[in-house]
């Protein structure tokens, strides 16, 4: 098992990235700050001939966002089905702490979105709570929750896709998995992150009553790996960020981070996910997924 | 605890037996509970004589929960309750012990359930006419969300054409009532020792349901065929007894789920044989939905707001023609907190009784419920509602779950 961590990722938000134009006036402005002007005149050139292809560029960097896009889910295809346990601890602004364990299981599903099972171990009074998920690519979700005390499955709307997961800064969209075709892309530049080489892309859901006009995805370019996410909200204030640390690889391609956590920069709270006893290709099958195997979920 | 229930859970064990031996390491053992210490304030002195005030009660709940490597089960979990004032809601029932097992068969996959067991049909928030499997335990709270254990076996068929749920139902649960001196009740208190069945007990219940769920619609329709568990209460010179008549229903619950918009539907049509000579018909519906705000006034909270219509031809319930507004705030703060205010609207007569309910988790073992139950409006016409004209209260429940 490779294991690799990044430490020292900076947050870099103050840089309007998403103009080329302006970026490119950037560099020459950082350029000439700092009294290099001779190398600067001796680039100005290409500069300006970058510049003179922002049609073509603006083209081609969505068609770059979507490759990265889908260059992710394509390294992440094949794996069948995972188990995990997972332990949320959410910090208020004055570090109180308050802990949500559950049991997750994910059925990779050819042709449409994963199938996802949440089990409620703490806190104890909605143990055997469960949250089914019926993924899919284009259309919204279905949802089921089992409830233990009334032995009821009820089926639940999926619109509410920017509410909090169980009072957590997580909502229930940032848990699902990116589908390719839910978002509209663009890549906006390539920087370090870490001591990786990684590219920045915006991702704009393109599916009513998400809370986010754009979210910044850092993927290294080796892996494809998710290192950080930045979260703007309706009004394109930044909300949330996410970083995720302590990657390790199973069955030598699929990565997943042991480690994330979501800082809410409006409210001060966080979120910290911890991630336990993974497993790839396990023997569960389908029936789990089904609204008889959420019954016997304990 | 009642006998059956120990012979059943006796030959549970014993069909377990093998694979408890032989393969002991294979099963793993778990188990969680919960225990409530609960009071109930009530505001007025008592309507009927020998009746007491205010009462405090414990309840226990714990599972004891086993499985096997292949996914096998024994579930168990007794109830025990014991009041401060009324002997009839101190009792013990056993809500689960049942032994689940289940497999593939090509496309679709089966399950068996042996054992006592609890069912829920249904998708209203006020009243649930279709949810027929397992008889109503009255006491614990009046809205009559608790129920018994029933014995049964339980085939379940899945597959993309839906589900498949058959029950044999070997046994019946007469109803339980508040005594002499507990609240809720009529005026005299329903006896809990004297129960008429026509056909007697030996009679073996049947149901079945088939759901599917097809895009936005999840649906069931259900079919019982055996003795009623809405009890038909008679007055005699002894006091007010439980009949209970044999009963054959059909059952269709909806729900579509649009958005935020739940739209629920549930419906039955009921003939009541109470003996060889009178049978007669009745329907039952419940129409209504919900819809829920998110991240209302700007904040994380909810603000659900619930409708529904209750509709009885047969007259067994209190909800006969009465209308349900509710609405539910809900903080989806790290400590759970919601705020629930539910309005009940009797059209028949001018009463309305108001909810309302809070609940917060305290820590993550501790939480809480306040609730509070009043009339708005009383008629001195509506019968079955002047007999607990008096029984507002205000109730505190304090949880400790493991």
């Amino acid at each position: 098992m490779k294991y690799i961590t990044v430490r020292g990722f900076k947050h870099d938000v103050k840089n309007p990235p998403n103009r080329r134009k302006s970026s490119v006036l950037f560099i020459l402005q950082r350029v000439v700050d700092q009294g290099r002007l001779g190398i600067a005149l001796l680039i100005f050139p290409f500069l300006v001939a970058a510049a003179s292809v922002q049609g073509v560029n603006a083209q081609s960097e969505v068609e770059k966002g979507l490759e990265i896009a889908q260059k992710a889910r394509d390294a992440d295809r094949g794996f069948e089905n995972f188990v995990a346990e997972m332990v949320m601890i959410l910090r208020n602004k004055q570090g109180q702490e308050n802990k949500r364990s559950l049991r997750i299981k994910v059925l990779e599903v050819s042709g449409d979105g994963n199938m996802s099972l949440f089990v409620f171990d703490n806190p104890r009074d909605v143990k055997g709570t469960a949250l089914l998920i019926h993924g899919h690519l284009t259309k919204s979700d279905d949802q089921w929750l089992y409830l233990p005390a009334l032995k009821r499955v009820k089926r639940i709307s999926s619109s509410n896709r920017s509410g909090s997961f169980v009072g957590s800064e997580f909502a229930y969209e940032d848990l699902g998995s990116l589908e390719v075709e839910k978002y509209t892309y663009k890549w906006l530049r390539d920087e370090k992150c870490g001591d990786l080489d990684c590219t920045v892309t915006e991702y704009k859901p393109s599916e009513k009553g998400s809370g986010y006009t754009r979210m910044l995805l850092w993927h290294d370019k080796d892996e494809l790996r998710v290192w950080k996410i930045e979260y703007y909200d309706r009004k394109n204030a930044h909300l949330k960020t996410l970083v995720h640390e302590d990657y390790e690889q199973y069955l030598d391609q699929y990565w997943r981070s042991k480690r994330s956590n979501m800082v809410n920069h409006i409210t001060g709270k966080s979120t910290e996910i911890l991630w336990d006893q993974i497993q790839f290709r396990t023997d569960l099958n389908e029936g789990e997924f089904t609204k008889t195997g959420l019954r016997r979920v304990r | 605890m009642p006998k059956y229930c120990i012979t059943i859970f006796t030959f549970l064990l014993l069909i377990a037996n093998p694979g408890l031996t032989e393969e002991h390491q294979d099963w793993s053992v778990e188990h969680w509970g919960k225990v409530t210490f609960g009071t109930r304030i009530f505001l007025d002195d008592p309507a009927h004589t020998g009746q007491k005030g205010n009462n405090f009660s414990l309840t226990f709940e714990p599972t004891i929960y086993s499985e096997s490597a292949e996914g096998n089960s024994f579930t168990f979990t007794p109830f025990i309750m014991i009041d401060s004032v009324d002997s009839e809601r101190t009792h013990v029932d056993i809500r689960e012990a049942y032994y689940l097992t289940f497999g593939s068969l090509g496309e679709s996959e089966w399950e068996l359930r042996i054992g006592i067991d609890q069912v829920f049909w249904g998708t209203a928030e006020s009243h649930n006419p279709v949810n027929v499997i397992n008889q109503t335990d009255y006491v614990v709270h009046p809205n009559g969300e608790s129920k018994l254990g029933q014995p049964m076996v339980h085939g379940t068929l899945a597959g993309d054409w839906g589900m498949l749920d058959a029950f044999v139902l070997p046994y019946y649960r007469p109803r339980t009532f508040p005594g002499i001196k507990g609240r809720f009740r009529s005026k005299p208190p329903v006896q809990n020792y004297r129960k008429q069945i026509y056909r007697g007990r030996n009679n073996i219940d049947l149901a079945a349901r088939y759901s599917n769920s097809i895009g936005a619609l999840d649906f069931g329709v259900s079919y019982f065929d055996g003795t009623s568990r809405d009890p038909r209460l008679e007055r005699n010179n002894t006091g007010v007894i439980q009949n209970y008549d044999l009963i054959k229903q059909v059952g269709l619950d909806l729900q579509l789920t649009l958005g935020a918009f739940l739209g629920k539907a549930e419906w039955i049509t009921r003939e009541q044989i109470t003996d060889e000579n009178t049978r007669s018909r009745s329907h039952v519906s419940v129409l209504g939905g919900e819809y829920a705000f998110y991240g209302i006034f700007e904040s994380e909270a909810d603000l659900t707001l619930f409708a529904e219509w209750n509709h009885d031809t047969g007259g067994n319930s209190l909800l006969q023609d009465d209308l349900f507004f509710a609405a539910r705030y809900s903080f989806n703060d790290i400590l759970d907190t919601d705020i629930t205010v539910a309005l009940i609207d009797d059209r028949d007569f001018d009463t309305k009784t108001l909810n309302i309910e809070f609940n917060r988790r305290l820590s993550d073992s501790f939480s809480l419920t306040v609730e509070a139950f009043k009339f708005l409006e009383e008629d001195q016409g509506d019968v079955l509602s002047q007999q607990i004209v008096n029984d507002e209260y205000v109730a505190l429940d304090l949880s400790f779950s493991y």
